[in-house]
């Protein structure tokens, strides 16, 4: 039996998914969902109305984050996992400089068509989420989803088998797809400062929660933990092993996405790997029901091109230690969790041989990272995907007690 | 001759800790009775030893195989098979029957580390996972029940968390029934109302029919919908009908106005009192009025709380004020919730050295686990729990609570499980068993004597409610009279 989708309640987005035909670029692994059951622009009710109302479908979907909503009516599964459907890009409830929602009184304000302006004033709409084309978060509209950021996230979701690249677990992209030129207009229209002038796109994905780690969502797992594991229904000591068995399992995959993806390109000389640029594990990644931590934030995995062998391991170095105190901190809040609910009294160093004992259990099977306590030490060997015997790499995880 | 409890914690904390130790086969076989450790024979063991012999070598196989099958894509490197799609079905399938051979062989494995050998039996023992449990259960408790039989004390652990899950338990059915009817009402709210009435015992219908009275109750109609959810479980948890409770309650408004009492929220305090027989109010609230003229308290509803404490007034006052000097001494800072925890141990039946070290104890314990520690930490340094127990039971409380998600929000928790805790941490049954590390100064007679009878009748045994950030205690004992100024009916503190 899968392992449920779960998401925590927020509110509710009201959307119109339009039948017109727009810009697709899919991934070929989820074709069938799309085209089955996702097919469709998810555009926001003010926007629509604006447009003309043209013909299309009403659709409730839940905030997630500014820009997003969750299609918790569509859920797919993939090996032993469930996912529901998200759509990213498709309008913000909140203002870009304030503290406060989005409001019709605002967009007026900041509408510089006088013929858009006058259409909005004629609408009394009291749900004013909105895509704008003001420049956010380098050269993002905001609300809505540049092309470039969206294709290196699809790019990411091509590279993987469905959901996983080699261990990592990822939020895969459906499809991208362009707004339809009339809804560019009118978004390209808003601006407070500084105006994006590119094309609008939405990504259509696939998550297995919208828990994350620590920020960015209703219930975090770092924060609230006691309420995730409510919502993910953990009341066993086997449940809370396996549970943090996966969790172990994929932040170590997370931990080492570089080596487990590295590859040697011999036209250029150089080894590639992918590396996370501005996004980090505590707000890009959610996790599923079963523990498993899901990427979700595609746009920022690239490849990191290098030329030496010193170079690679100096990259395997960075990209864990840049990440560690975060899977750490899951890992200990999960730990902290199960011995508070079924109250088992662990000290601090029998929590520490406990967990040294499941990330050991997890890593088994894993063939790009083994696991070896030395007395109260712990280390991580790492071995790449590629010349292993000349760049592997020692860590160590857990320091000793002298 | 069963075994005791030291014993068996002897025996259990060697096999934790894997060392050799040797313990009798009767001894070996109540321990397994009792499911705390699992025994293997040397045959068995030999099997297992021979099962996991190509551990390393299935490890490695599992690796390979599993960098033989990476598919994800990037540019090609050498050393990188090109699949068929046929044939990756295939072998994917072989790694997923080579991988569940390398998860048994790793459970068997794992079964043998922690195995250790008892040469009086003959046989191999590990420690069970009731058996971990066990032993956190036994350093807990051992000072005071480390002379039990083992069985005997595996019970009392089991009718502990057994009756706290028919707490949680009952709640939620409460608040299952409750909100059917009223989805607008607020849960979280509901929650420690449904507590206290279900371990009142009190079923759907007496709080639903005493929730219908709340709002007739004088001085209560302008309160919101989820204060009356106290005043129904204050009345539920009271005996008496519809008309009975309201003219106890009536009474004591009456007399709380009459006496210039009536500041500060007379209704909750009139509330507290409708299980006091009618004529024992007027002796209640001639104490509150002594108290508001001779002790300086920051809130008024404190005073209320010493006035219904077993001790006379003077008494009491001086209780207080050494209590206050004491844990200032310690190094908090007062204020009005170290005022309002001092008030709370001064209705302590324990003495005012004892209270100060149990709360000092305790208050480190539970910072950060509440916004008011101290009034925590008072709550249960009050009871006649040792810290340790206190704490004991406090987190298989907030265990219990976690496990049965009665919580929208986890800061909840705590709370719930203080108002468990107490009903167990306040049992006037526990002092007179052997007396643990913090009451070693103050030995209480195995007989007890008539003064002890009497102190284990003082000893308050109070449901604690929790109103809009506060809490309020009231003690469902029996009155007990030892002066004609003594006055035990109990309104509320905070």
């Amino acid at each position: 039996m899968p392992s449920r989708a779960v998401w925590v309640p927020n509110d509710p987005v009201s959307l119109v998914v339009l039948n017109q035909e727009t810009e697709v670029v899919g991934n070929p692994q989820l074709e069938s969902l799309w085209r089955d059951r996702l097919r469709g622009v998810y555009v926001p009710q003010l926007m629509w109305k604006l447009a003309g109302m043209p013909a299309g479908r009403q659709y409730r979907g839940i905030r997630d984050d500014n820009r997003s909503a969750l299609l918790t009516d569509d859920r797919f599964v993939i090996g032993e996992r469930e996912y529901f459907a998200a759509v990213k890009g498709c309008g913000s409830d909140f203002d870009a400089y304030e503290h406060s929602p989005l409001t019709s009184e605002t967009l007026q304000a900041i509408c510089h068509d006088p013929e858009i302006a006058s259409d909005l004033a004629d609408l009394n709409n009291g749900d004013a989420r909105f895509v704008t084309a003001e420049r956010w978060f380098g050269n993002t509209p905001y609300g809505g989803q540049a092309p470039d950021n969206a294709m290196l996230g699809l790019l990411a979701s091509l590279r993987a088998n469905r959901n996983e690249i080699d261990g990592f677990y990822i939020c895969p992209i459906v499809a991208l797809l362009q707004l339809p030129e009339r809804f560019q207009r009118i978004a390209s229209s808003f601006y407070w400062y500084r105006k994006y002038t590119g094309t609008y796109w939405q990504e259509v994905r696939l998550m297995p929660s919208n828990v994350r780690l620590y920020f960015q969502s209703p219930v975090t797992f770092g924060a609230d933990t006691g309420e995730a594991f409510a919502l993910f229904n953990l009341k066993s000591l086997e449940s809370c092993e396996d549970f943090l068995t996966n969790l172990a399992r994929s932040t170590l995959a997370a931990l080492t996405l570089y080596a487990r993806t590295l590859r040697y390109d011999s036209r250029s000389g150089c080894y590639m790997g992918l590396g996370y640029h501005d996004v980090w594990l505590d707000k890009d990644a959610v996790i599923a029901a079963d523990g498993t931590l899901h990427f979700a934030d595609l746009e920022g995995i690239e490849d990191v091109r290098v030329g030496r062998p010193d170079d690679v391991r100096e990259q395997i170095l960075m990209q864990f230690y840049r990440n560690v105190y975060e899977a750490n901190f899951s890992l200990e809040a999960t730990a902290v969790e199960t011995e508070r609910r079924l109250a088992l009294n662990q000290s601090r160093s029998e929590r520490r041989a406990w967990l040294s004992e499941i990330i050991q259990k997890a890593c088994r099977a894993d063939p790009y990272v083994k696991v070896e306590r030395r007395g109260d030490k712990m280390y991580v060997f790492v071995e790449p995907a590629v010349d292993k015997s000349d760049l592997a790499v020692e860590i160590e995880l857990f320091s000793g007690g002298e | 001759m069963r075994m005791l409890v030291s014993r068996a914690l002897g025996i259990l904390e060697a096999l934790r800790r894997r060392e050799a130790t040797e313990f009798t086969v009767d001894e070996q076989m109540e321990l397994l009775n009792l499911r705390l450790v699992n025994v293997c024979s040397s045959d068995d063991y030999g099997k297992m030893r021979n099962a996991v012999r190509d551990f390393s070598v299935l490890s490695q196989k599992v690796r390979s195989m599993a960098r033989e099958l990476d598919t994800s894509s990037g540019p090609m490197s050498s050393g990188f098979r090109r699949w068929k799609k046929s044939e990756l079905v295939k072998a994917r399938e072989l790694y997923k029957s080579v991988l569940a051979r390398l998860e048994d062989a790793a459970g068997k494995k794992a079964a043998i580390e922690a195995l250790v050998y008892n040469s009086a039996s003959g046989f191999y023992v590990s420690l069970a996972l009731e058996g971990r449990r066990t032993i956190s259960d036994m350093n807990s408790w051992k000072q005071r029940f480390g002379s039990e039989e083992l069985g005997a004390f595996i019970n009392r652990m089991h009718a502990m968390r057994n009756s706290m899950e028919l707490s949680v338990l009952g709640a939620s059915s409460l608040v299952d029934q409750f909100m059917s009817p009223r989805p607008g009402m607020i849960k979280p709210e509901l929650r420690p109302s449904a507590i206290i009435a279900s371990q009142s015992g009190v079923d759907a219908e007496r709080f639903e029919e005493m929730f219908a009275l709340a709002p007739q109750t004088h001085g209560m109609e302008a309160y919101p919908e989820e204060d009356e959810l106290l005043v129904s479980t204050y009345l539920s948890s009271a005996t008496g009908g519809q008309e009975h409770l309201a003219s106890r309650y009536s009474t004591a408004h009456s007399n709380l106005f009459g006496y210039g009492l009536g500041t500060g929220n007379a209704e909750l305090k009139a509330l507290a009192l409708t299980d006091t027989p009618m004529e024992q109010q007027g002796e209640m609230v001639d104490r509150m009025r002594w108290l508001k003229e001779i002790v300086v308290l920051p809130d008024e509803n404190d005073i209320a709380w010493l006035a219904r404490s077993p001790y006379t007034v003077l008494e009491v006052k001086s209780r207080y004020e050494e209590l206050v000097s004491a844990v200032v001494a310690l190094g908090h800072q007062e204020n009005s919730d170290i005022r309002t925890a001092c008030a709370i141990m001064a209705g302590s039946a324990l003495s005012v050295d004892v209270l100060t070290r149990k709360f000092d104890a305790l208050v480190g314990q539970l910072r950060y686990v509440f916004d008011a520690a101290y009034v925590a930490a008072a709550m249960l340094a009050s009871g006649p729990l040792d810290p340790d127990e206190a704490m004991h039971v406090f987190k298989e409380a907030v265990g219990v609570v976690s496990r049965a998600n009665f919580f929208d929000d986890a800061g909840e928790v705590e709370n719930l499980a203080l108002l468990i805790v107490n009903r167990y941490g306040t049992d006037a049954q526990a002092i007179r068993q052997p007396p643990p590390r913090f009451f070693a100064e103050q030995p209480l007679p195995e007989q007890p004597s008539q003064e002890d009878e009497r102190r284990r009748q003082m000893t308050p045994w109070y449901y604690w409610y929790y109103w809009h950030n506060r809490y309020y205690g009231r003690p469902m004992y029996r009155y007990y009279r030892t002066h004609p100024g003594h006055m035990h009916t109990v309104p509320h503190f905070g």
